[in-house]
C-alpha cells in the first residue's frame, strides 16, 4: 500500500509541476492596458523649443524677404497687420534702398506666452530683447488659425520704453487666451480698443480720456499732428486722421494678475488737403517712398495700419492702476495715394 | 528533480525503520497516519517545492519573459492612422515605430500632443491604435473625426488672410508636431512618451491605404516570476518538513506538551502575595535599588518583585490575600478619604535609617495602604511612591 501511495504521489506531483511549468513557461506577464483616465489638466499647445522653432522659421522667412526685397513668399509666415506693414516696409526699402531700422526683430527673447486651449485660432505672445541698436523690445503675436495651418507673425508691436507688461504663467503651465468679451476687466477688450480708438479720434475731448494712462503712442501723435495742423493752416489747408477698429482684429492673453494683455489692429486714413491750389505731398520719406512717382494733387489720403498693445488691468483695481495702458505700438504707412 | 526523489525514498525507508523501531507503543492508525504523511503528502510536497524552484530558476534564465516586445497591426482604408494616449508608452517609455505603407508615397510620423492631432484629423477619417491586444498585435480601430475644433478656425479666422495664404500647410511642415519623420513608403521613428497626452501620427499619404504598422518596445524591467516561485519553493519545503515530522505524529502526542505547561498561571497570584512580603521584609535592601537609578514607576515595582523571591521560598507564611483584605478594609474605612495623604506621610520615616525597627501599628497602617493601593489600582498610589523615591533620589 505504501509503495502503491508513493507512485501515486509521485504521478500526481510530475503532472502538477508540469502543469505548472507549462503555465508559466509561456508567460510574458499580463498584457498592459492603456489608462483611459485622461488627465484633465490642460497642457500647453506647445513647447518652448516648438516657439522657438516656429519663430525662428518666421524670422527665417523675413530675413530673406528682407534680403532679396521681395515679398515672396512672405504670407507664408506673416498674416494680419504684420502682413501688411512688412510688405510696406519692403517696398520703402526697395525705394530707399535701406530698410527701416524699426523693423528689426531680435532673434533672443526674453518671454514667451504660450496658450493652453485647445481649439483654434490660437496665439502665442513673445517678446524680444532690445535690438541690437538698442531699440526697444518687440511683442511678437503669432497666430495660428486651423489646425492644418501653421503659425503666422500677425502683429508686431514695439513696447514703450520702460512700459510695463503684466506677468503671465510660464511657458510649462501655458496661459489662457482672452476673448474679446472678457469680462472682469475694467472694460472689455472689444470696449476697450473702440474707446483708445475713440481717443486717438477725438483727442484730449474724448469722454473716455479718463480710463487711459498716457501713453507715448498718442503724444507722438498728437505733436506730429500740430506741427503738421501748423503747416496747413499757413496755407489754408485741412488735415483729418480718422481711426477706425478693424472688426475683429486682436489677440488677448490673460494675465496671472487677471488683467488682459491686448494687441488690436486700429486703421487710420490720414487725408490732408492743401489749400489754395497748391499740392499735398507725402509728409515722410516713407509716405514719399510709397507714394512713388505718383502724381501729386491737392488732396493726398495715406492710409496706416497701427497696432496697439495695451493692458486692460482687471475689474476692481483703484488709482492709476485702474487705467488702460497701452505698453507698445507700431504704425506704419501701406497706402498712399492721391485723390 | 530525480535525486532529490531518491532522497524522499531513503528518508521514507528511515522512517518506516524508525516507525518499526517504536511499534510496540502505536496503534495502526497512527501508523497507517504516520505512513501516509511521511510516504504520501511529504514527497507530494517536496516534488511541488522542487517544481517551484526549478521553475523559478528557469524563469530567471532561460525562459525570461522576452525583453523586446513588437507588435504590429495592419491598417488599410484610412489615410491617417493615430495612437490613443498612453499607448507609446505602454511598456516602456521608448517606443520604435515603423510604418510600411510599400509604393513610394511619402509616409510620414509626427509625435504630438492629443489635442493638435485630434484638430488635424477633424473632419478626416482615420485608424486609432487603441493599444495591445496581445503581445504582438495592435488593436485598431477606425473613426472619422467629427467637424469639431479645428475646422472652426477658418470660419472665424482673419479676413485679411483669407486670399490664398490659408492653404493647408503638408503634414510633415506643420509646427504642431514635435517630432516629425518622413520616408519613402516607409519609415521608422523612435519616440519617448514625454507626457501621457503624447500620440504619434502617421500620414500614409493621400493615395496609399494600406499599411503595416508595428510598434517595438525594449523593456527595462522585466516581470519577475523567479521570486514569487522562490518563496512558493520555499513554503513548500518547509510545509514538506512539517509533513514529514509533527503532523506524521498522532495528535495526542503532540498535545501533551501543552497539557504538561499549562500549570503555569497560578505562580501569578503567588508573586502577588510576594509582593505584599516582599515590600514588608526587605526595606532595607530597597535603598540601594532605588539608588541605582531607576526613576520610572514600572522600575520601582520592578524592583520589589525583583527580591521578592527569597522571601518566598524562605517565608511561606504567605498573608492570605482574603484575610488581609479584610483586614484593609476595616483600616480602609478610617482612612480611605486621606488615602493618598498618608501615603506621602509615613514614607519618610519608613525610608529613615531608623525604620529597620516597625511598630506594629505602622505595619497595620502600611498594609491598610497597600490594600488601598490595590484596590484603587496601581496609578495613583504607585505613582505616589515612585514621587517619594524620586524625591528621595534627589535628596
Amino acid at each position: 500500500m505504501t509503495r502503491k501511495g508513493t507512485i501515486a504521489a509521485k504521478l500526481t506531483a510530475l503532472v502538477l509541476s508540469a502543469g505548472m511549468l507549462v503555465s508559466l513557461a509561456a508567460c510574458e506577464g499580463q498584457v498592459p492596458k492603456t489608462s483611459t483616465a485622461e488627465s484633465a489638466d490642460r497642457t500647453p499647445d506647445l513647447t518652448v523649443a516648438q516657439e522657438k522653432k516656429i519663430r525662428t522659421s518666421i524670422l527665417d522667412v523675413i530675413d530673406a524677404a528682407n534680403q532679396s526685397k521681395s515679398t515672396d513668399g512672405l504670407d507664408a509666415r506673416l498674416t494680419g497687420p504684420q502682413l501688411e506693414v512688412r510688405v510696406s516696409e519692403l517696398a520703402i526699402a526697395q525705394a530707399t534702398g535701406t530698410l527701416d531700422a524699426k523693423a528689426a526683430i531680435p532673434r533672443k527673447i526674453t518671454q514667451t506666452v504660450i496658450p493652453v486651449d485647445d481649439g483654434w485660432p490660437r496665439t502665442v505672445f513673445t517678446i524680444t530683447t532690445t535690438t541690437e541698436d538698442q531699440q526697444s523690445k518687440r511683442l511678437l503675436v503669432m497666430t495660428q488659425d486651423s489646425a492644418r495651418q501653421n503659425y503666422k507673425l500677425w502683429g508686431v508691436a514695439r513696447l514703450f520704453q520702460g512700459a510695463k507688461l503684466p506677468k503671465f504663467e510660464v511657458p510649462k503651465l501655458g496661459t489662457e487666451m482672452g476673448t474679446a468679451k472678457d469680462a472682469k476687466l475694467v472694460a472689455t477688450p472689444a470696449d476697450a480698443v473702440a474707446w483708445y480708438t475713440d481717443l486717438l479720434n477725438n483727442g484730449d475731448s474724448s469722454k473716455y480720456k479718463d480710463k487711459f494712462a498716457d501713453d507715448l503712442f498718442r503724444s507722438d501723435l498728437q505733436k506730429l499732428d500740430a506741427t503738421v495742423q501748423q503747416g496747413m493752416e499757413a496755407n489754408k489747408g485741412t488735415q483729418e486722421q480718422e481711426f477706425t477698429v478693424a472688426k475683429d482684429q486682436l489677440k488677448i492673453m490673460r494675465s496671472t494678475d487677471g488683467g488682459d494683455l491686448v494687441v488690436a489692429r486700429i486703421d487710420s486714413t490720414w487725408t490732408r488737403q492743401a489749400g489754395e491750389g497748391r499740392e499735398s505731398l507725402p509728409a515722410s520719406d516713407a509716405e514719399k517712398a510709397l507714394f512713388g512717382d505718383g502724381k501729386a494733387t491737392s488732396t493726398m489720403k495715406v492710409t496706416y495700419v497701427n497696432v496697439i498693445a495695451m493692458y486692460i488691468p482687471p475689474a476692481g483695481s483703484t488709482g492709476a492702476a485702474a487705467k488702460i495702458t497701452a505698453v507698445g505700438a507700431e504704425r506704419q504707412p501701406v497706402k498712399v495715394e492721391a485723390l | 528533480m530525480v535525486v532529490i526523489m531518491s532522497v524522499e525514498e531513503s528518508k521514507n525507508g528511515s522512517e518506516r525503520a524508525d516507525g518499526a523501531e517504536r511499534k510496540g507503543g502505536r496503534s495502526p492508525r497512527d501508523r497507517r497516519r504516520a505512513t501516509i504523511m511521511r510516504g504520501v503528502v511529504t514527497p507530494l510536497v517536496g516534488l511541488l517545492a522542487v517544481a517551484a524552484i526549478v521553475v523559478g530558476v528557469l524563469n530567471a534564465t532561460i525562459w525570461q519573459p522576452s525583453r523586446i516586445i513588437t507588435a504590429d497591426a495592419k491598417v488599410n482604408g484610412s489615410r491617417y492612422i493615430v495612437t490613443d494616449p498612453n499607448v507609446l508608452g505602454l511598456v516602456d517609455s521608448v517606443v520604435e515605430m515603423n510604418v510600411d505603407a510599400g509604393g513610394n508615397g511619402d509616409v510620414c510620423i509626427a509625435v504630438t500632443s492629443s489635442k493638435d492631432a485630434s484638430g488635424w484629423l477633424s473632419g478626416s477619417s482615420y485608424t486609432r491604435l487603441t493599444g495591445l491586444s496581445d503581445w504582438s498585435t495592435l488593436s485598431t480601430q477606425k473613426a472619422s473625426g467629427g467637424q469639431d475644433e479645428g475646422a472652426s478656425g477658418d470660419a472665424s479666422g482673419d479676413s485679411s488672410d483669407a486670399d490664398g495664404a490659408s492653404a493647408d500647410v503638408a503634414f510633415k511642415d506643420s509646427d504642431m508636431w514635435r517630432s516629425v519623420k518622413c520616408g519613402k513608403g516607409e519609415v521608422s521613428m523612435k519616440a519617448t512618451q514625454a507626457t501621457s497626452t503624447d500620440v504619434a501620427i502617421v500620414d500614409l499619404g493621400e493615395k496609399s491605404g494600406a499599411a503595416d504598422v508595428s510598434f517595438t518596445w525594449t523593456r527595462q524591467t522585466l516581470p519577475d516570476y523567479a521570486t514569487p516561485l522562490y518563496f512558493v519553493g520555499g513554503l513548500l519545503v518547509v510545509l514538506a518538513v512539517f509533513t514529514a515530522t509533527v503532523f506524521a505524529m498522532p495528535p495526542h502526542k503532540r498535545r501533551k506538551r501543552h497539557v504538561e505547561s499549562a500549570p503555569v498561571e497560578p505562580e501569578e497570584e503567588v508573586s502577588f502575595g510576594a509582593a505584599v512580603a516582599g515590600s514588608f521584609g526587605i526595606s532595607p535592601s530597597y535603598e540601594p535599588k532605588t539608588k541605582r537609578g531607576g526613576r520610572r514607576r514600572r522600575h520601582a515595582v520592578g524592583a520589589d518583585t525583583g527580591t521578592m523571591e527569597p522571601i518566598k521560598v524562605e517565608s511561606p507564611v504567605v498573608v492570605d490575600p482574603s484575610s488581609r483584605n479584610l483586614v484593609a478594609d476595616a483600616a480602609g474605612v478610617t482612612g480611605a478619604a486621606a488615602a493618598p495623604e498618608p501615603a506621602a506621610a509615613p514614607q519618610p520615616s519608613v525610608n529613615d535609617e531608623a525604620t529597620s525597627v516597625i511598630s506594629p501599628d505602622e505595619l497595620q497602617a502600611y498594609f491598610a495602604r497597600l490594600a488601598q493601593e490595590v484596590g484603587d489600582g496601581d496609578t495613583t498610589s504607585v505613582g505616589g511612591t515612585a514621587n517619594d523615591t524620586n524625591e528621595e533620589d534627589n535628596r
